[in-house]
């Protein structure tokens, strides 16, 4: 089987111009999952918000090639179905991003 | 609910899979941005006719009007789920038999297991790449394998 189909240009443009557009928004993004968070350690509907947050920046941010934030979303939605107090590592890694969100690590970020 | 059409330029790509011909695809997912790459992904990569739904309802009114010849489905939504949208499709002459993928982001073995048990024919997890998502649809209608 054939790896990855070749990528035009057209293609790679138009995923470019959605990578920046998404881009664009993803600090606020990552800064409202960072409140919710952080409310969350206290209130159960921001714990329930941080959690739906979460997995929709999981399942979104590394298709738009921003694979750091997506994983660490992904860590943080598993802290808050496990039950358990989001750890304030993640936490930090997390605010770390909104200032870097192409990191392309938590820790790069730091 | 929005229509991304192929360019006619790629009307004779259309894809025949293990007797399915794939030609018309309906992209089930809540998250503006989810759709938005995958409607990149499928009409420009994939070369299909995509269309858009944000929930399971939409979805409903979609299968049974534009009749695509595969669907793709987020199994996490408000309101109605991926798995109940499913329920819903399968009880509806004219739709039932359209094959169904999921789109996970949460993935595990027993959940997966869930959702071949309720007759997907395959699951793909999120995040996804858009440049391989529509080999991914290719192998798992072909039969290659079920997951992505």
């Amino acid at each position: 089987m054939s790896g990855a189909p070749p990528v035009n240009s057209v293609v790679g443009d138009a995923l470019a111009a959605l990578r920046a557009e998404y881009l664009a928004h993803l600090p606020e993004l990552l800064a409202e999952l960072a409140l919710l968070v952080a409310r969350g350690a206290t209130d159960v509907e921001a714990r329930e918000r941080a959690r739906v947050a979460a997995h929709r920046l999981r399942g979104t941010a590394g298709s738009y090639g921003f694979e750091a934030a997506g994983e660490l979303a992904g860590r943080i939605e598993d802290t808050l179905d496990e039950g358990a107090a989001v750890p304030a590592e993640l936490l930090r890694s997390l605010e770390a991003l909104v200032s870097h969100p192409a990191a392309r690590s938590p820790e790069s970020a730091q | 609910m929005t229509r991304a059409s192929a360019a006619p330029a790629r009307r004779d790509s259309v894809t025949r899979m293990a007797g399915t011909v794939i030609e018309k695809v309906l992209m089930v997912d809540d998250e503006p941005y989810v759709r938005r790459v995958a409607e990149l992904s499928l009409s420009r990569v994939g070369k299909w006719t995509v269309i858009l739904a944000a929930s399971g309802p939409e979805a409903l009114a979609a299968a049974e009007r534009e009749r695509p010849d595969l669907i793709l489905l987020d199994v996490m939504m408000p309101g109605m789920d991926g798995p109940t949208t499913l329920s819903c499709l399968q009880a509806r002459a004219g739709v039932a038999e359209i094959p169904v993928i999921f789109m996970t982001a949460k993935v595990q073995d027993r959940e997966i297991e869930r959702y071949l048990g309720l007759g997907a024919a395959g699951v793909v997890c999120k995040p996804f790449d858009p440049i391989q998502l529509p080999d991914q649809i290719r192998r798992i209608v072909l039969g290659e394998y079920r997951t992505a």
